[in-house]
């Protein structure tokens, strides 16, 4: 059984658009990191590359895949209005 | 006089030229030649401020949020201490750090704040500041100051508590209305406060006045002390409770770690309470509810204590150096065991006494000075 060093709201991560990463603080100095990609996937375990702690994203799967849908449609919408 | 450092040093925050996992035993720290003789040192989640004695200023570690202010866009990170120049020409009397922000008190009683302001804890209105600040000028006048993990508490010269940042958990102590705050407010509803602490997700005052301690914020772990059943933790706390913890001597030090705090009392008695899931009380015993009293091996007298995230250093009167708590990143200095259950001799020779201890994060610094040397 994984042993979570805290559970952190989704909304208490910083995300970096470019490299689609969620943040949140470690302990150690360094970042727990969860891909946008792993959490459309279902994954809720947040790692830092930097030691062994762990902490669960706690989201709503659902909910964050529709608003991922959104924002998606939107960029879309705006690539055609430059074209 | 002479630096040394060790614990984590993922983004080169031990300042020793180099950056890995860690730094595992004292290790010496070079400095800029313009820096003689060291005033203090903050350390923050991934970086290091220090203050020379002539009031200038260097910062070595991660640089992400420009916490370093480093005049170098480029620079995410730097292994060395380096002078900040954007702040020459001020003479800083005090400085502090929270997870990837700073701050400073120059001798004309001005506070300048940099790094991270996403959450408001620069106190610096978002409408029109950067994410990311250089340093920027406030009118606050900090006699003392704590900084967490996104918010940060000043003591004025009133022996009021004025705060700014995330409030999400309560750690504002300005009600449950108020979760944010880019601007520095008054915490309502407390005495005379003589020390701050600020943690993760909560803050702890002192008052020397009325012998009582205040607590607001995140109490997921019982580090506020507050119940709503005798078995349950409350599990926020969004407005300032006054505690009676029986002190009656003098305190001098308050500190905080993520989720744990710890009191130094003038009779050299060290209490601790809050999460104890790596020894960070300096015990095995499981955490209750009642203050755990920590002593030295053989009755020695504490001079100094120093506290990071999940760990802790205390320097003994007889020039020993003792830590506890989580060690995976080598953060007490004394092994590699994951976790240092009690207090528990640093391994540590130098041709001198240990003058001056910091911690923070997962990192440490030791000032030594040569014996028989006044400087």
């Amino acid at each position: 059984m994984t042993i979570f060093h805290d559970e952190i709201e989704i909304e208490d991560f910083d995300y970096d658009e470019e490299e689609e990463m969620y943040y949140y603080p470690c302990p150690c100095g360094d970042r727990f990191q969860i891909s946008k990609e792993e959490l459309m996937a279902g994954e809720e375990v947040a790692t830092c590359p930097s030691c062994s702690l762990v902490v669960k994203v706690i989201y709503d799967l659902e909910k964050f895949k529709a608003e991922a849908e959104e924002v998606h449609n939107e960029e879309a919408n705006k690539e055609v209005v430059k074209a | 006089m002479k630096l040394w450092a060790w614990g984590a040093n993922s983004h080169g925050q031990v300042g020793v030229g180099i950056i890995n996992e860690q730094v595992e035993k004292p290790t010496r720290v070079d400095l800029p030649e313009s820096c003689n003789n060291i005033k203090q040192i903050s350390c923050g989640g991934g970086h290091t401020l220090l203050l020379d004695n002539e009031g200038k200023l260097y910062s070595c570690g991660w640089n992400l949020n420009k916490q370093l202010a480093i005049d170098d866009e480029s620079l995410k990170e730097s292994a060395s201490f380096k002078r900040v120049w954007c702040l020459s020409g001020i003479t800083f009397t005090n400085i502090t750090t929270g997870w990837d922000f700073s701050g400073a008190v120059s001798n004309d009683n001005f506070l300048f704040v940099w790094g991270s302001n996403n959450n408001g804890q620069l106190g610096l209105p978002k409408a029109h500041f950067s994410e990311l600040q250089k340093p920027f000028r406030l009118q606050v006048n900090a006699c003392s100051m704590s900084m967490g993990l996104r918010h940060t508490a000043i003591i004025n010269s009133k022996g009021e508590v004025w705060v700014t940042g995330c409030g999400k958990h309560g750690q504002l102590g300005l009600g449950k209305e108020i979760l944010l705050s880019d601007r520095f407010q008054k915490v309502p509803n407390i005495g005379k406060i003589s020390h701050i602490a600020c943690g993760q997700n909560h803050t702890v005052a002192w008052s020397t006045k009325e012998n009582a301690l205040y607590v607001w914020g995140d109490n997921k772990h019982g580090q506020l002390l507050q119940r709503c059943s005798t078995k349950l933790w409350l599990r926020n706390v969004y407005e300032p409770q006054k505690i009676d913890i029986g002190i009656k001597k003098k305190v001098r030090k308050l500190l905080s770690g993520w989720t744990n705090i710890l009191i130094l009392l003038e009779n050299s008695t060290i209490l601790t309470w809050g999460r104890n899931n790596y020894s960070q009380l300096g015990t095995d015993e499981p955490f209750t509810g009642k203050l755990i009293t920590i002593n030295l091996p053989d009755n020695r007298e504490v001079k100094d204590v120093a506290m990071g995230s999940e760990h802790t250093i205390c320097l003994a009167e007889d020039n020993t150096l003792w830590a506890w708590g989580w060690n995976e990143h080598a953060n007490t200095g004394i092994s590699l065991d994951p976790i240092i259950h009690c207090p528990t001799l640093v391994p540590f020779e130098c041709d001198g006494n240990i003058i001056q201890i910091y911690a923070g994060g997962a990192h440490n610094f030791i000032v030594t000075q040569e014996k028989n040397n006044e400087e």
